[in-house]
């Protein structure tokens, strides 16, 4: 493939502590030579995430994803083709992933990196064994889901998924992650306060949905900060689970420490890799 | 003047600190009819401010604005027939200040209610009295601000507001304005992106060297309620130059979530 889908970010009030919570429950892993100052990554082998500390004037919560090409400079020339409008920048250097940051038709913000041209840092410049429980995609609610999947289709030469759900979203892949486009509608949040577009949530394949609800229990029981935001109270709170468990990727539904949405599936990706 | 620009939201993790430091440093008051394990709910004598629990899926940011019509039914016939692609959607009755949440051809969401529609509850009710710190603006950026400040000023007959911002298109209402500034990734380029949305908050003080000192007394006593830090690295340097090029205001801090504020004096 040209590109992977290989890096998802979080903004939090709560970094370290949410790095911590994606480790003792998914098994992600911090790399070798970690910069303690900087933001939180944590990867299972394939996908690195990082926790970033929210900074003045930005917001806290599932931020933006990453892709890693083969030829950045390509990459970049593919997206001023598809639409001269659609503009690139590059990064600091400090950052671990992104050497260039750019955004689709609906300005959703993704980064872009190049394997082995030096500047990778932290989990994406080591090689890690797949955890066991592993990223399995990744849902932004946008309002042209259509256009958006002809973007990354055509730029980033990521396939559709061969199934189709017949709800009127895009799935895309690389083979490995799943990239979910879901068509943004003021209807649907019917009952519950109007979420903007932009990411909406991560997903992880896991080798059984009940165990990992099991875990959690047991990690809250544990240690009490590790508890996850509660799901489905109130009419408010059913609306909005209802809407969450409208991705078709996932039959399991958790959040964060600090109520990032997770959708949990048991399903073999894209390749048949399942979680074992 | 038909329309009023007068509600504020945030979405906080931590509601109740973030309350008490809007109370503190700009007196914002709370109201006696307020429901205790809701939002808290507090305003300035014109603009109420809502400070959300983040709930599980949302984000904490500077979340949206109101604005407040004299005929509510009048007003979404007029979106319907000029803005077909702009949707909006009726509220659940427990909401202080939405009655309908729409947005504008951006995509930026936002809230309407009807001055006197009945559903206006907590601080909204009796948002009236005067007082020296004042919520002035928001800033807000946006891809095509300039077709988004036709929209306000034709669906809500706000006014035009000269700014000496590059780019800005400034609605007003007379007292309180929307700042619709250019969203552009470039402008990003030494500091951490964000996408389209609210940036920032402008409030009003009657006189800065007193603000400032205020805010240094306050957050001596309380550490809690200090605002966070802006400016520290390059990055949040870079991230200072850039608010300060895009608003009105000559001070510039943050509160202990990080949402930026415009102080004007």
């Amino acid at each position: 493939m040209f590109a992977k889908l290989n890096h998802i970010a979080i903004a939090s009030d709560y970094y370290a502590m949410n790095a911590r919570f994606y480790e003792a429950l998914f098994g992600l892993r911090t790399a070798k030579n970690y910069r303690p100052a900087r933001a939180a990554v944590v990867s299972d082998g394939q996908v690195g995430m990082n926790i970033i500390p929210r900074r003045e004037g930005r917001c806290s919560g599932l931020d933006h994803f990453g892709l890693e090409v083969e030829d950045l400079d390509l990459a970049v020339e593919r997206i001023r083709k598809f639409d001269p409008t659609l503009e690139a920048i590059k990064r600091p250097p400090v950052r671990p992933f992104a050497a260039y940051s750019g955004h689709d038709p609906d300005c959703n913000v993704f980064d872009l990196s190049q394997r082995n041209i030096g500047f990778q840092k932290d989990v994406y410049a080591e090689s890690l064994e797949r955890t066991k429980r592993h990223f399995s995609h990744v849902a932004v609610r946008t309002r042209h889901a259509e256009r958006c999947a002809e973007f990354y289709a055509e730029v980033f030469e990521l396939k559709p998924l061969n199934k189709n759900y017949g709800n009127g979203n895009y799935y895309l892949t690389d083979g490995n992650m799943i990239l979910a486009l879901i068509q943004w509608k003021m209807a649907d949040f019917a009952d519950m306060d109007p979420q903007r577009t932009g990411p909406d949530h991560i997903g992880f394949r896991v080798e059984s949905v009940d165990k990992v609800l099991e875990d959690l229990e047991d990690l809250t029981g544990q240690n009490p900060l590790f508890h996850s935001r509660p799901l489905g109270y109130g009419m408010e709170g059913k609306a909005r689970l209802d809407l969450f468990k409208q991705c078709p990727l996932g039959t399991g539904h958790i959040t964060d420490i600090e109520g990032v949405y997770i959708d949990l599936t048991e399903e073999p990706g894209p390749s048949g890799v399942v979680a074992s | 003047m038909a329309s009023k620009i007068n509600h504020v939201a945030i979405m906080s993790g931590n509601y109740a600190l973030e309350s008490k430091f809007y109370e503190s440093m700009f007196g914002m008051r709370n109201s006696p009819k307020a429901r205790p394990s809701r939002a808290v709910s507090i305003g300035d004598g014109y603009v109420g401010m809502n400070i959300n629990p983040r709930r599980a899926g949302r984000p904490a940011r500077l979340d949206h604005f109101g604005i407040q019509v004299d005929d509510l039914q009048a007003t979404l016939a007029k979106m319907e027939k000029k803005y077909p692609n702009c949707e909006y959607l009726k509220r659940p009755s427990s909401r202080p200040f939405a009655a309908i949440s729409t947005h504008d051809p951006d995509g930026n969401v936002f809230d309407l209610t009807e001055a006197k529609g009945g559903n206006m509850k907590d601080v909204y009710t009796h948002n009236d009295w005067q007082q020296d710190r004042t919520i002035c603006h928001v800033g807000i950026r946006t891809l095509h601000p300039e077709a988004c400040a036709e929209f306000y000023m034709d669906i809500f007959g706000l006014q035009p507001s000269n700014l000496p911002i590059e780019g800005a298109y400034g609605v007003t209402d007379g007292r309180m304005s929307v700042i619709l500034l250019p969203w552009s990734i470039k402008k990003y380029a030494n500091t951490g992106i964000v996408g389209p949305g609210m940036d920032y908050i402008g409030f009003k003080v009657e006189n800065l060297e007193k603000f400032k000192a205020d805010v240094q007394e306050i957050a001596d006593n309380n550490p809690l309620i200090a605002p966070s830090p802006v400016s520290t690295g390059p990055e949040g340097q870079a991230r200072l130059e850039m608010l300060q090029a895009s608003s009105l205001g000559s001070w510039h801090i943050a509160d202990p979530d990080g949402v930026l504020l415009d102080i004007v004096s």
